[in-house]
């Protein structure tokens, strides 16, 4: 199956899926942080560079270009839980390959490594590096075992339509749980005749042969337990 | 379209993770992809260039203006190879008419304009078929809640071409030998380019469209394929279809069973013929769930009575040591707790003492050194008054004594004299002691003539500050290379020398 999942396995043994960021979305994001940067430096060099123009001035705005340069993703990355403000936008966050918070050594490398992407003119080959790789990494993300995935959604319960509960005839499995409970949950997003369509494929759940998408919402009701 | 073969993960996916999938799937049916694609536009590239090679750019444009064109193959290939069946070069040939049919006329002259969704809509023209209205209609269902994303994708993979246009130019231009590098801005800037630099662009563009395009239509397509999962529930048909198998099985077995075991008993009473039953079990066993359920109480009783059973009667004898209680510890030779207090006490009341006492000390102490600690603050000011004007700066005498009271008028005649290096030289040493003694500027002897136009500053007005440029100006002229200043100038030196720098009136 492709997709874009990652499994790590914990040292406890317990699986965890990482939902890899794709170009499209981090050079997105990228981007937000280019424009606020950019933002930076402009109401800087009004404060900074345009009044009097003294030395000191000139030279503080340097430094903190040269900063904000370099650590401007480091300091968010470390500080807010592997975001920066245009990651936030997109709900991006950066971590380790096993599903750590990024550290700081970590979040230093793969920062420093946006050099390497931009050699030798532009970030062509930065780009076809990370389109190769099966994880989407940037070079520096290589070099630093770090990886940018999607942040989960918190969600909240969707309400399911309101029948009476019915038991199934059969033990079903985990999978099989999730489908009719999110079969109940979207029963808004999907019309009528394909709830229904879709309820006929269901089988001998509860020992008929054909069931309506209402006998279904019974089983989801009875899975979530409302019994 | 069977659901059933799919080779992508499907799963509802937030839209920018279902762009992700596109790309995905270009990673792993590139080769297929970039056979075609190689095959049929890379001939298509290579003719268009020949056919308007007295216009190169043209060629370029024209190459950009069929697009829709390229999506439609790697749509064609992606939209088979996802269910299972991956088409080789041949098959894409074959199927290059029904690729012209499908809408691809519309697409490249009225349509061409509308590029913010067209890779999520080609499927629609491509793969439903649909035309007129009731396309339209399908576009508004699929296009909600998508529009941001498709605008963003087409953002990102323009930007993405350009960036590796330039890159591939770039990187070819660093591998120009030196003498011909120098031409390139010109051509840039030069409206009748060189076939050479065009024909080089034209390239360079050609495989960033090569690479980005078939990531753009393939992102498309996914995202077209999660918004149809979202709206159909495709993931729940797939569950519910193995579902459904299985329970079909399930039910089967169950049935069959009993009715083998049934038979069985009708034919004989014999024990050993029940065999049959017990190998039942090895089959696979059918997992049902009781349709009532047992009353909380009633649960109890069932878990006491299970509890109850032998292999639960696992009973271990364990000695171990563990205090008695604390009053019933009553130690007859204990020590007398208040006079433990009474100690403590008195400990206190000497710490408290030898504290202050030791406050004190360091009180008296700090009273004492005040000779160490005082000069400490003051440290600046004595090496201000430290400060001794020097005698000689840049070699030259600057003591008062040694120069006369009226420095304009001695330097008027010596000037007059023909002495002009000595004149200002005078005069500048006149200005150097009066900085230093009236002034209390703190010159150092490793200062040097524009550190000391630097320092005076603060301490000259405007008047005077410009008076010592002048004359540091017309100074460092005779005394370094040799220049006499004009008459007039060093006059006009002299004779402003009492203004700015003469004793105050």
């Amino acid at each position: 199956m492709h997709d874009t999942l990652r499994n790590v396995e914990t040292p406890e043994g317990i699986e965890l899926q990482l939902a890899i960021a794709g170009p499209v979305a981090r050079g997105l994001a990228y981007g937000v942080d280019l424009l606020i940067r950019l933002g930076i430096y402009i109401a800087l060099s009004f404060v900074l560079v345009l009044q009097g123009a003294t030395p000191l001035g000139q030279g503080l705005y340097l430094i903190s270009i040269f900063l904000m340069e370099w650590f401007y993703p480091v300091f968010f990355e470390v500080l807010r839980d592997g975001q920066t403000p245009g990651k936030s936008a997109f709900d991006l966050r950066v971590i380790h390959d096993d599903g750590t918070p990024v550290s700081l050594s970590g979040s230093i490398i793969r920062n420093m490594l946006r050099v390497v992407d931009f050699l030798p003119v532009l970030n062509g080959f930065g780009l076809i590096a990370m389109l190769l790789n099966k994880d989407f990494k940037r070079m520096g993300d290589m070099v630093a075992a770090t990886v940018v995935v999607y942040r989960d959604a918190s969600k909240s319960a969707a309400q399911l339509p309101d029948t009476k509960p019915v038991a199934p005839h059969f033990a079903l499995n985990q999978l099989e749980q999730q489908a009719l409970l999110s079969f109940a949950e979207r029963s808004r997003v999907l019309n009528e005749e394909r709830s229904s369509e879709l309820a006929e494929l269901v089988g001998p759940l509860t020992g008929k042969q054909h069931h309506s998408a209402q006998e279904i919402y019974g089983v989801a009701n009875w899975i979530a337990g409302k019994r | 379209m069977q659901l059933d073969n799919v080779s992508a993960a499907i799963r509802p996916r937030n839209n920018y993770e279902a762009l992700d999938l596109g790309f995905v799937l270009i990673r792993e049916y590139w080769r297929p992809v970039f056979a075609s694609w190689f095959a049929i536009v890379l001939p298509l590239f290579v003719i268009l260039n020949i056919v308007l090679k007295d216009n190169l750019f043209l060629a370029v444009v024209v190459f950009w203006w069929l697009k829709p064109f390229y999506d439609r193959i790697v749509l064609h290939i992606l939209s088979r190879a996802m269910f299972g069946e991956v088409p080789g070069v041949r098959q894409t040939f074959s199927a290059l008419p029904s690729i012209f049919k499908s809408g691809l006329l519309t697409n490249l002259t009225f349509y061409r304009i509308d590029v913010l969704l067209r890779t999520f809509k080609l499927p629609v023209w491509q793969l439903e078929g649909l035309r007129g209205k009731q396309r339209r209609a399908r576009h508004a269902i699929l296009g909600q809640r998508v529009h941001s994303t498709g605008v963003m994708l087409l953002f990102a993979c323009s930007l993405m071409e350009s960036i590796l246009c330039f890159t591939i130019f770039g990187t070819a231009y660093l591998f120009l030998p030196e003498g011909y590098q120098s031409g390139l801005w010109a051509q840039f800037t030069n409206p009748d380019t060189a076939t050479w630099f065009q024909l080089a662009s034209n390239i360079s563009y050609f495989i960033a469209v090569s690479i980005i395009e078939p990531l753009f239509a393939a992102a498309g397509f996914t995202l077209y394929i999660n918004r149809r999962t979202l709206l159909e529930g495709w993931d729940i048909e797939l569950i519910f279809r193995r579902m459904a198998a299985r329970l079909a099985r399930l039910a089967s077995s169950t049935v069959t069973s009993f009715v083998i075991t049934a038979c069985l008993l009708l034919v004989s009473f014999n024990p050993l013929l029940s065999e049959p039953a017990h190998a039942e079990k090895n089959g696979p066993t059918p997992e049902v769930v009781a349709s009532e359920r047992l009353h909380a109480g009633h649960s109890r009783e069932v878990i006491d009575a299970v509890l109850a059973q032998d292999e639960f009667q696992n009973i271990k004898k364990i000695k171990t040591w563990f205090p008695l209680r604390e009053d019933e510890t009553t130690n007859p030779d204990d020590v007398d707790l208040d006079a433990v207090g009474r100690f403590m006490n008195g400990v206190a009341q000497v710490s408290e003492a030898l504290l202050w006492a030791l406050a004190v000390f360091v009180v008296a102490m700090i009273i004492v050194h005040r000779d160490r600690w005082l000069p400490l603050l003051s440290a600046s000011k004595r090496v201000r008054n430290d400060y001794q004007p020097p005698e000689t700066l840049f070699g030259m005498d600057i003591r008062p004594q040694s120069l006369p009271d009226d420095i304009g008028a001695a330097a008027r005649n010596l000037w007059q004299q023909g002495q002009a290096r000595e004149a200002l030289s005078l005069l500048y040493r006149g200005s150097l002691m009066v900085l230093v003694n009236r002034e209390q500027l703190e010159l150092l002897e490793s200062h040097t003539e524009g550190d000391v136009l630097k320092l005076c500053k603060q301490h000259l007005d405007n008047m005077q500050s410009t008076y010592l440029a002048r004359l540091t100006h017309n100074w460092q002229n005779i005394a370094y290379a040799h220049r006499t200043p004009a008459a007039d100038e060093a006059l006009t030196l002299c004779n402003d020398w009492q203004t700015y720098f003469g004793e105050p009136a």
